[in-house]
């Protein structure tokens, strides 16, 4: 039975242009010998490893919709606690020694600086560990055991982007309010209605305020900026 | 007499590059210093910002009667004084604490107007955030129509939830808008207008910088409304109150991950000690001048600047045999307004206490050693 290891930090050598590019399929058990530890309770990865199989069958490679369908199915696999998923060495562990394939056959090798950090950076940004991308979301994004807003926020990836890589994004109301009211409005509004909602978080207190109420400030600032923009910018919904 | 003139406006340009580098990419508000050239000299101004109406950062006052653990074991004796809860390396399961926050009616009526003030339409909120789980939790403690006076509020946290360090803070925030009339004040629902000075849950050892006389936190600079415009900086003192506090930003992930480090060998370890150093001298030499301005001015002000008085002047004065001839030294040099020579004599001082010179050397060997290994 395969369980889930810590990855070292020392093994950052590991994470190769030819791993990248999958030149490497994987690195052998001999090579990441001495760069693994035990993690701190026997964790079988047989789940997660159906989950890699099954999304490398179904999906061509490069798709975007991955995201949403693996990001549930790999939250389920892995039964971590918060405390435990913070350890950012299980992902590097999936990633780097464990599953390589997947990072590669969710992500094209166009820029080395962006893959490695598909490997190796912690952060729930597009060019950050794979794993821990995907199952953070899901945990910031999940009600118990529905997943349907993981689902939607990832099925938009400009409007995910544009989400995780801001601290508003740990807060599941923000989310919510951020897809209820952004799924369907152009792309330039959008990302400037999602800026101009954080530049007024510095006065007001996220923690206070609920779904309705995010909603409510969210729909006054498109109601601006969509002013503002006019037609112009405005080319479509965000994909 | 063209030459002359070039020469002077390089000479005037190099030293504003020198006093402050510029950082590429930053944005031309951010990387040039604010700057006045008042009869022929260069003078540096100092500004600050602030929220746009009466914020009370330190307000409400959070104390922490108690900290228990599942089976209301004692978990940690809470200080006081850093508004630090270090909890030791015991196995428990969830940790609660029975807080008391104080609201003083003295602070509503100094964050609303008079026609509020009857029926004053603040929540009072308490927040929890976990940035290693990402946990951002927010409980309505009072609501409106607010009484200042003490609410008391249990909060539980469960082990699995959180890692690295617990903030917890208190806001009050606007429940309604107020009429725009009354311009000086908050007016928009939803606005924060006064919080509280964090407590820190530290649930693992955490990241500790030595320092007797500062408070050290580390935090998100790009998230601290007020913190945000240093958030190319990697640290900033606040020292116009009892305690000093040195807020390290967060947001310099590498960085920080070297001040935190527990290791003592190795060449993280020798970075850290010289990082420490980088900080301690600049922390110093703020504090120092601090006190030292109060001095001229009559007296000092806070308690901390006798300690760190005591803590430096050895070495300033190292020839003078007691404390008090120490300080009608430094009176003296401060009379004739020779902050010059001060400042020498302090950079001298702070070379010495901090020992850069050495751990520039250790972490130059343990560099060299690894080289050639």
């Amino acid at each position: 039975m395969t369980l889930l290891q810590r990855l070292h930090p020392e093994a950052k050598r590991l994470v190769t242009p030819e791993l990248a590019s999958g030149e490497l399929s994987r690195w052998s058990e001999q090579q990441t010998r001495s760069f693994v530890d035990p993690w701190i309770r026997p964790l079988s990865l047989e789940p997660a490893e159906r989950v890699v199989k099954g999304v490398i069958e179904r999906f061509e490679p490069f798709d975007t919709a991955i995201d949403a369908a693996a990001a549930p199915e790999l939250h389920r696999s892995l039964p971590l606690s918060r405390a435990e998923a913070a350890e950012m060495s299980i992902w590097r562990f999936l990633a780097v020694v464990r599953y390589p394939e997947l990072v590669r056959h969710r992500w094209e090798n166009r820029s080395w600086a962006s893959m490695r950090a598909r490997f190796w950076a912690s952060g729930v940004r597009p060019d950050s560990n794979l794993f821990f991308r995907l199952w953070w979301i899901s945990e910031l994004t999940r009600d118990g055991r529905d997943y349907s807003l993981t689902e939607q926020v990832l099925r938009k990836q400009q409007l995910a982007t544009n989400i995780f890589v801001r601290a508003l994004s740990a807060y599941r109301p923000a989310v919510a309010a951020c897809v209820a009211v952004l799924s369907e409005v152009p792309a330039a509004i959008m990302e400037r209605s999602i800026r101009d909602l954080n530049k007024a978080l510095s006065t007001i207190v996220l923690e206070g305020c609920s779904e309705k109420e995010l909603i409510k400030l969210l729909e006054r600032i498109v109601g601006f900026n969509t002013i503002a923009i006019g037609g112009k910018a405005a080319t479509g919904p965000s994909e | 007499m063209n030459a002359r003139k070039d020469n002077g406006d390089s000479s005037r340009e190099r030293a504003r590059v020198r006093l402050w580098p510029q950082r590429p990419g930053a944005r031309r508000t951010q990387e040039r210093a604010p700057e006045t050239a008042t009869r022929g000299r260069l003078q540096r101004v100092k500004r600050e910002r602030f929220l746009p109406y009466p914020y009370e950062r330190a307000g409400i006052a959070i104390r922490v009667a108690s900290c228990l653990d599942e089976q209301r074991r004692l978990l940690a004796e809470p200080d006081i004084e850093r508004h630090l809860i270090e909890l030791d390396d015991r196995p428990w399961r969830s940790v609660a604490l029975d807080l008391c926050l104080t609201v003083t009616a003295g602070l509503v009526e100094r964050l609303l107007p008079e026609s509020e003030r009857e029926r004053p339409p603040l929540r009072l909120l308490l927040t929890v955030r976990c940035p290693a789980t990402r946990l951002r939790l927010g409980f309505v403690v009072a609501n409106t129509p607010f009484k200042p006076g003490a609410y008391r509020h249990a909060l539980k946290l469960a082990r699995a939830d959180i890692a690295g360090t617990v903030e917890i803070d208190a806001f009050l925030v606007l429940t309604e808008s107020i009429e725009a009339l009354y311009s000086k004040y908050a007016a928009h629902s939803g606005g924060r207008v006064a919080s509280s000075r964090p407590w820190q849950l530290c649930v693992e050892p955490r990241a500790v910088m030595p320092g007797h006389f500062l408070d050290v936190r580390y935090r998100s600079f790009d998230q601290d409304a007020l913190l945000k415009q240093y958030q190319a900086n990697l640290y900033r003192l606040e020292c116009d109150q009892e305690s000093p506090v040195l807020w390290v930003n967060a947001d310099q992930e590498k960085i920080a991950a070297i001040l935190g480090d527990r290791g003592t060998v190795g060449r993280r370890a020798r970075m850290r000690e010289l990082f420490y150093d980088v900080i301690a001298y600049g922390v110093w030499t703020l504090l120092f001048t601090r006190a030292a301005r109060h001095l001229e001015d009559g007296e000092l002000v806070y308690a901390w600047e006798e300690a760190v008085l005591r803590e430096l002047l050895p070495f300033i004065f190292p020839q003078k045999r007691d404390h008090a001839a120490r300080l009608r030294a430094l009176t003296d040099l401060l009379r004739y307004g020779d902050w010059p020579l001060l400042m020498e004599r302090l950079d001298a001082a702070l070379q010495a206490k901090c020992a850069s010179t050495l751990h520039m050397a250790n972490l130059v060997e343990e560099t060299i050693e690894r080289e050639t290994r």
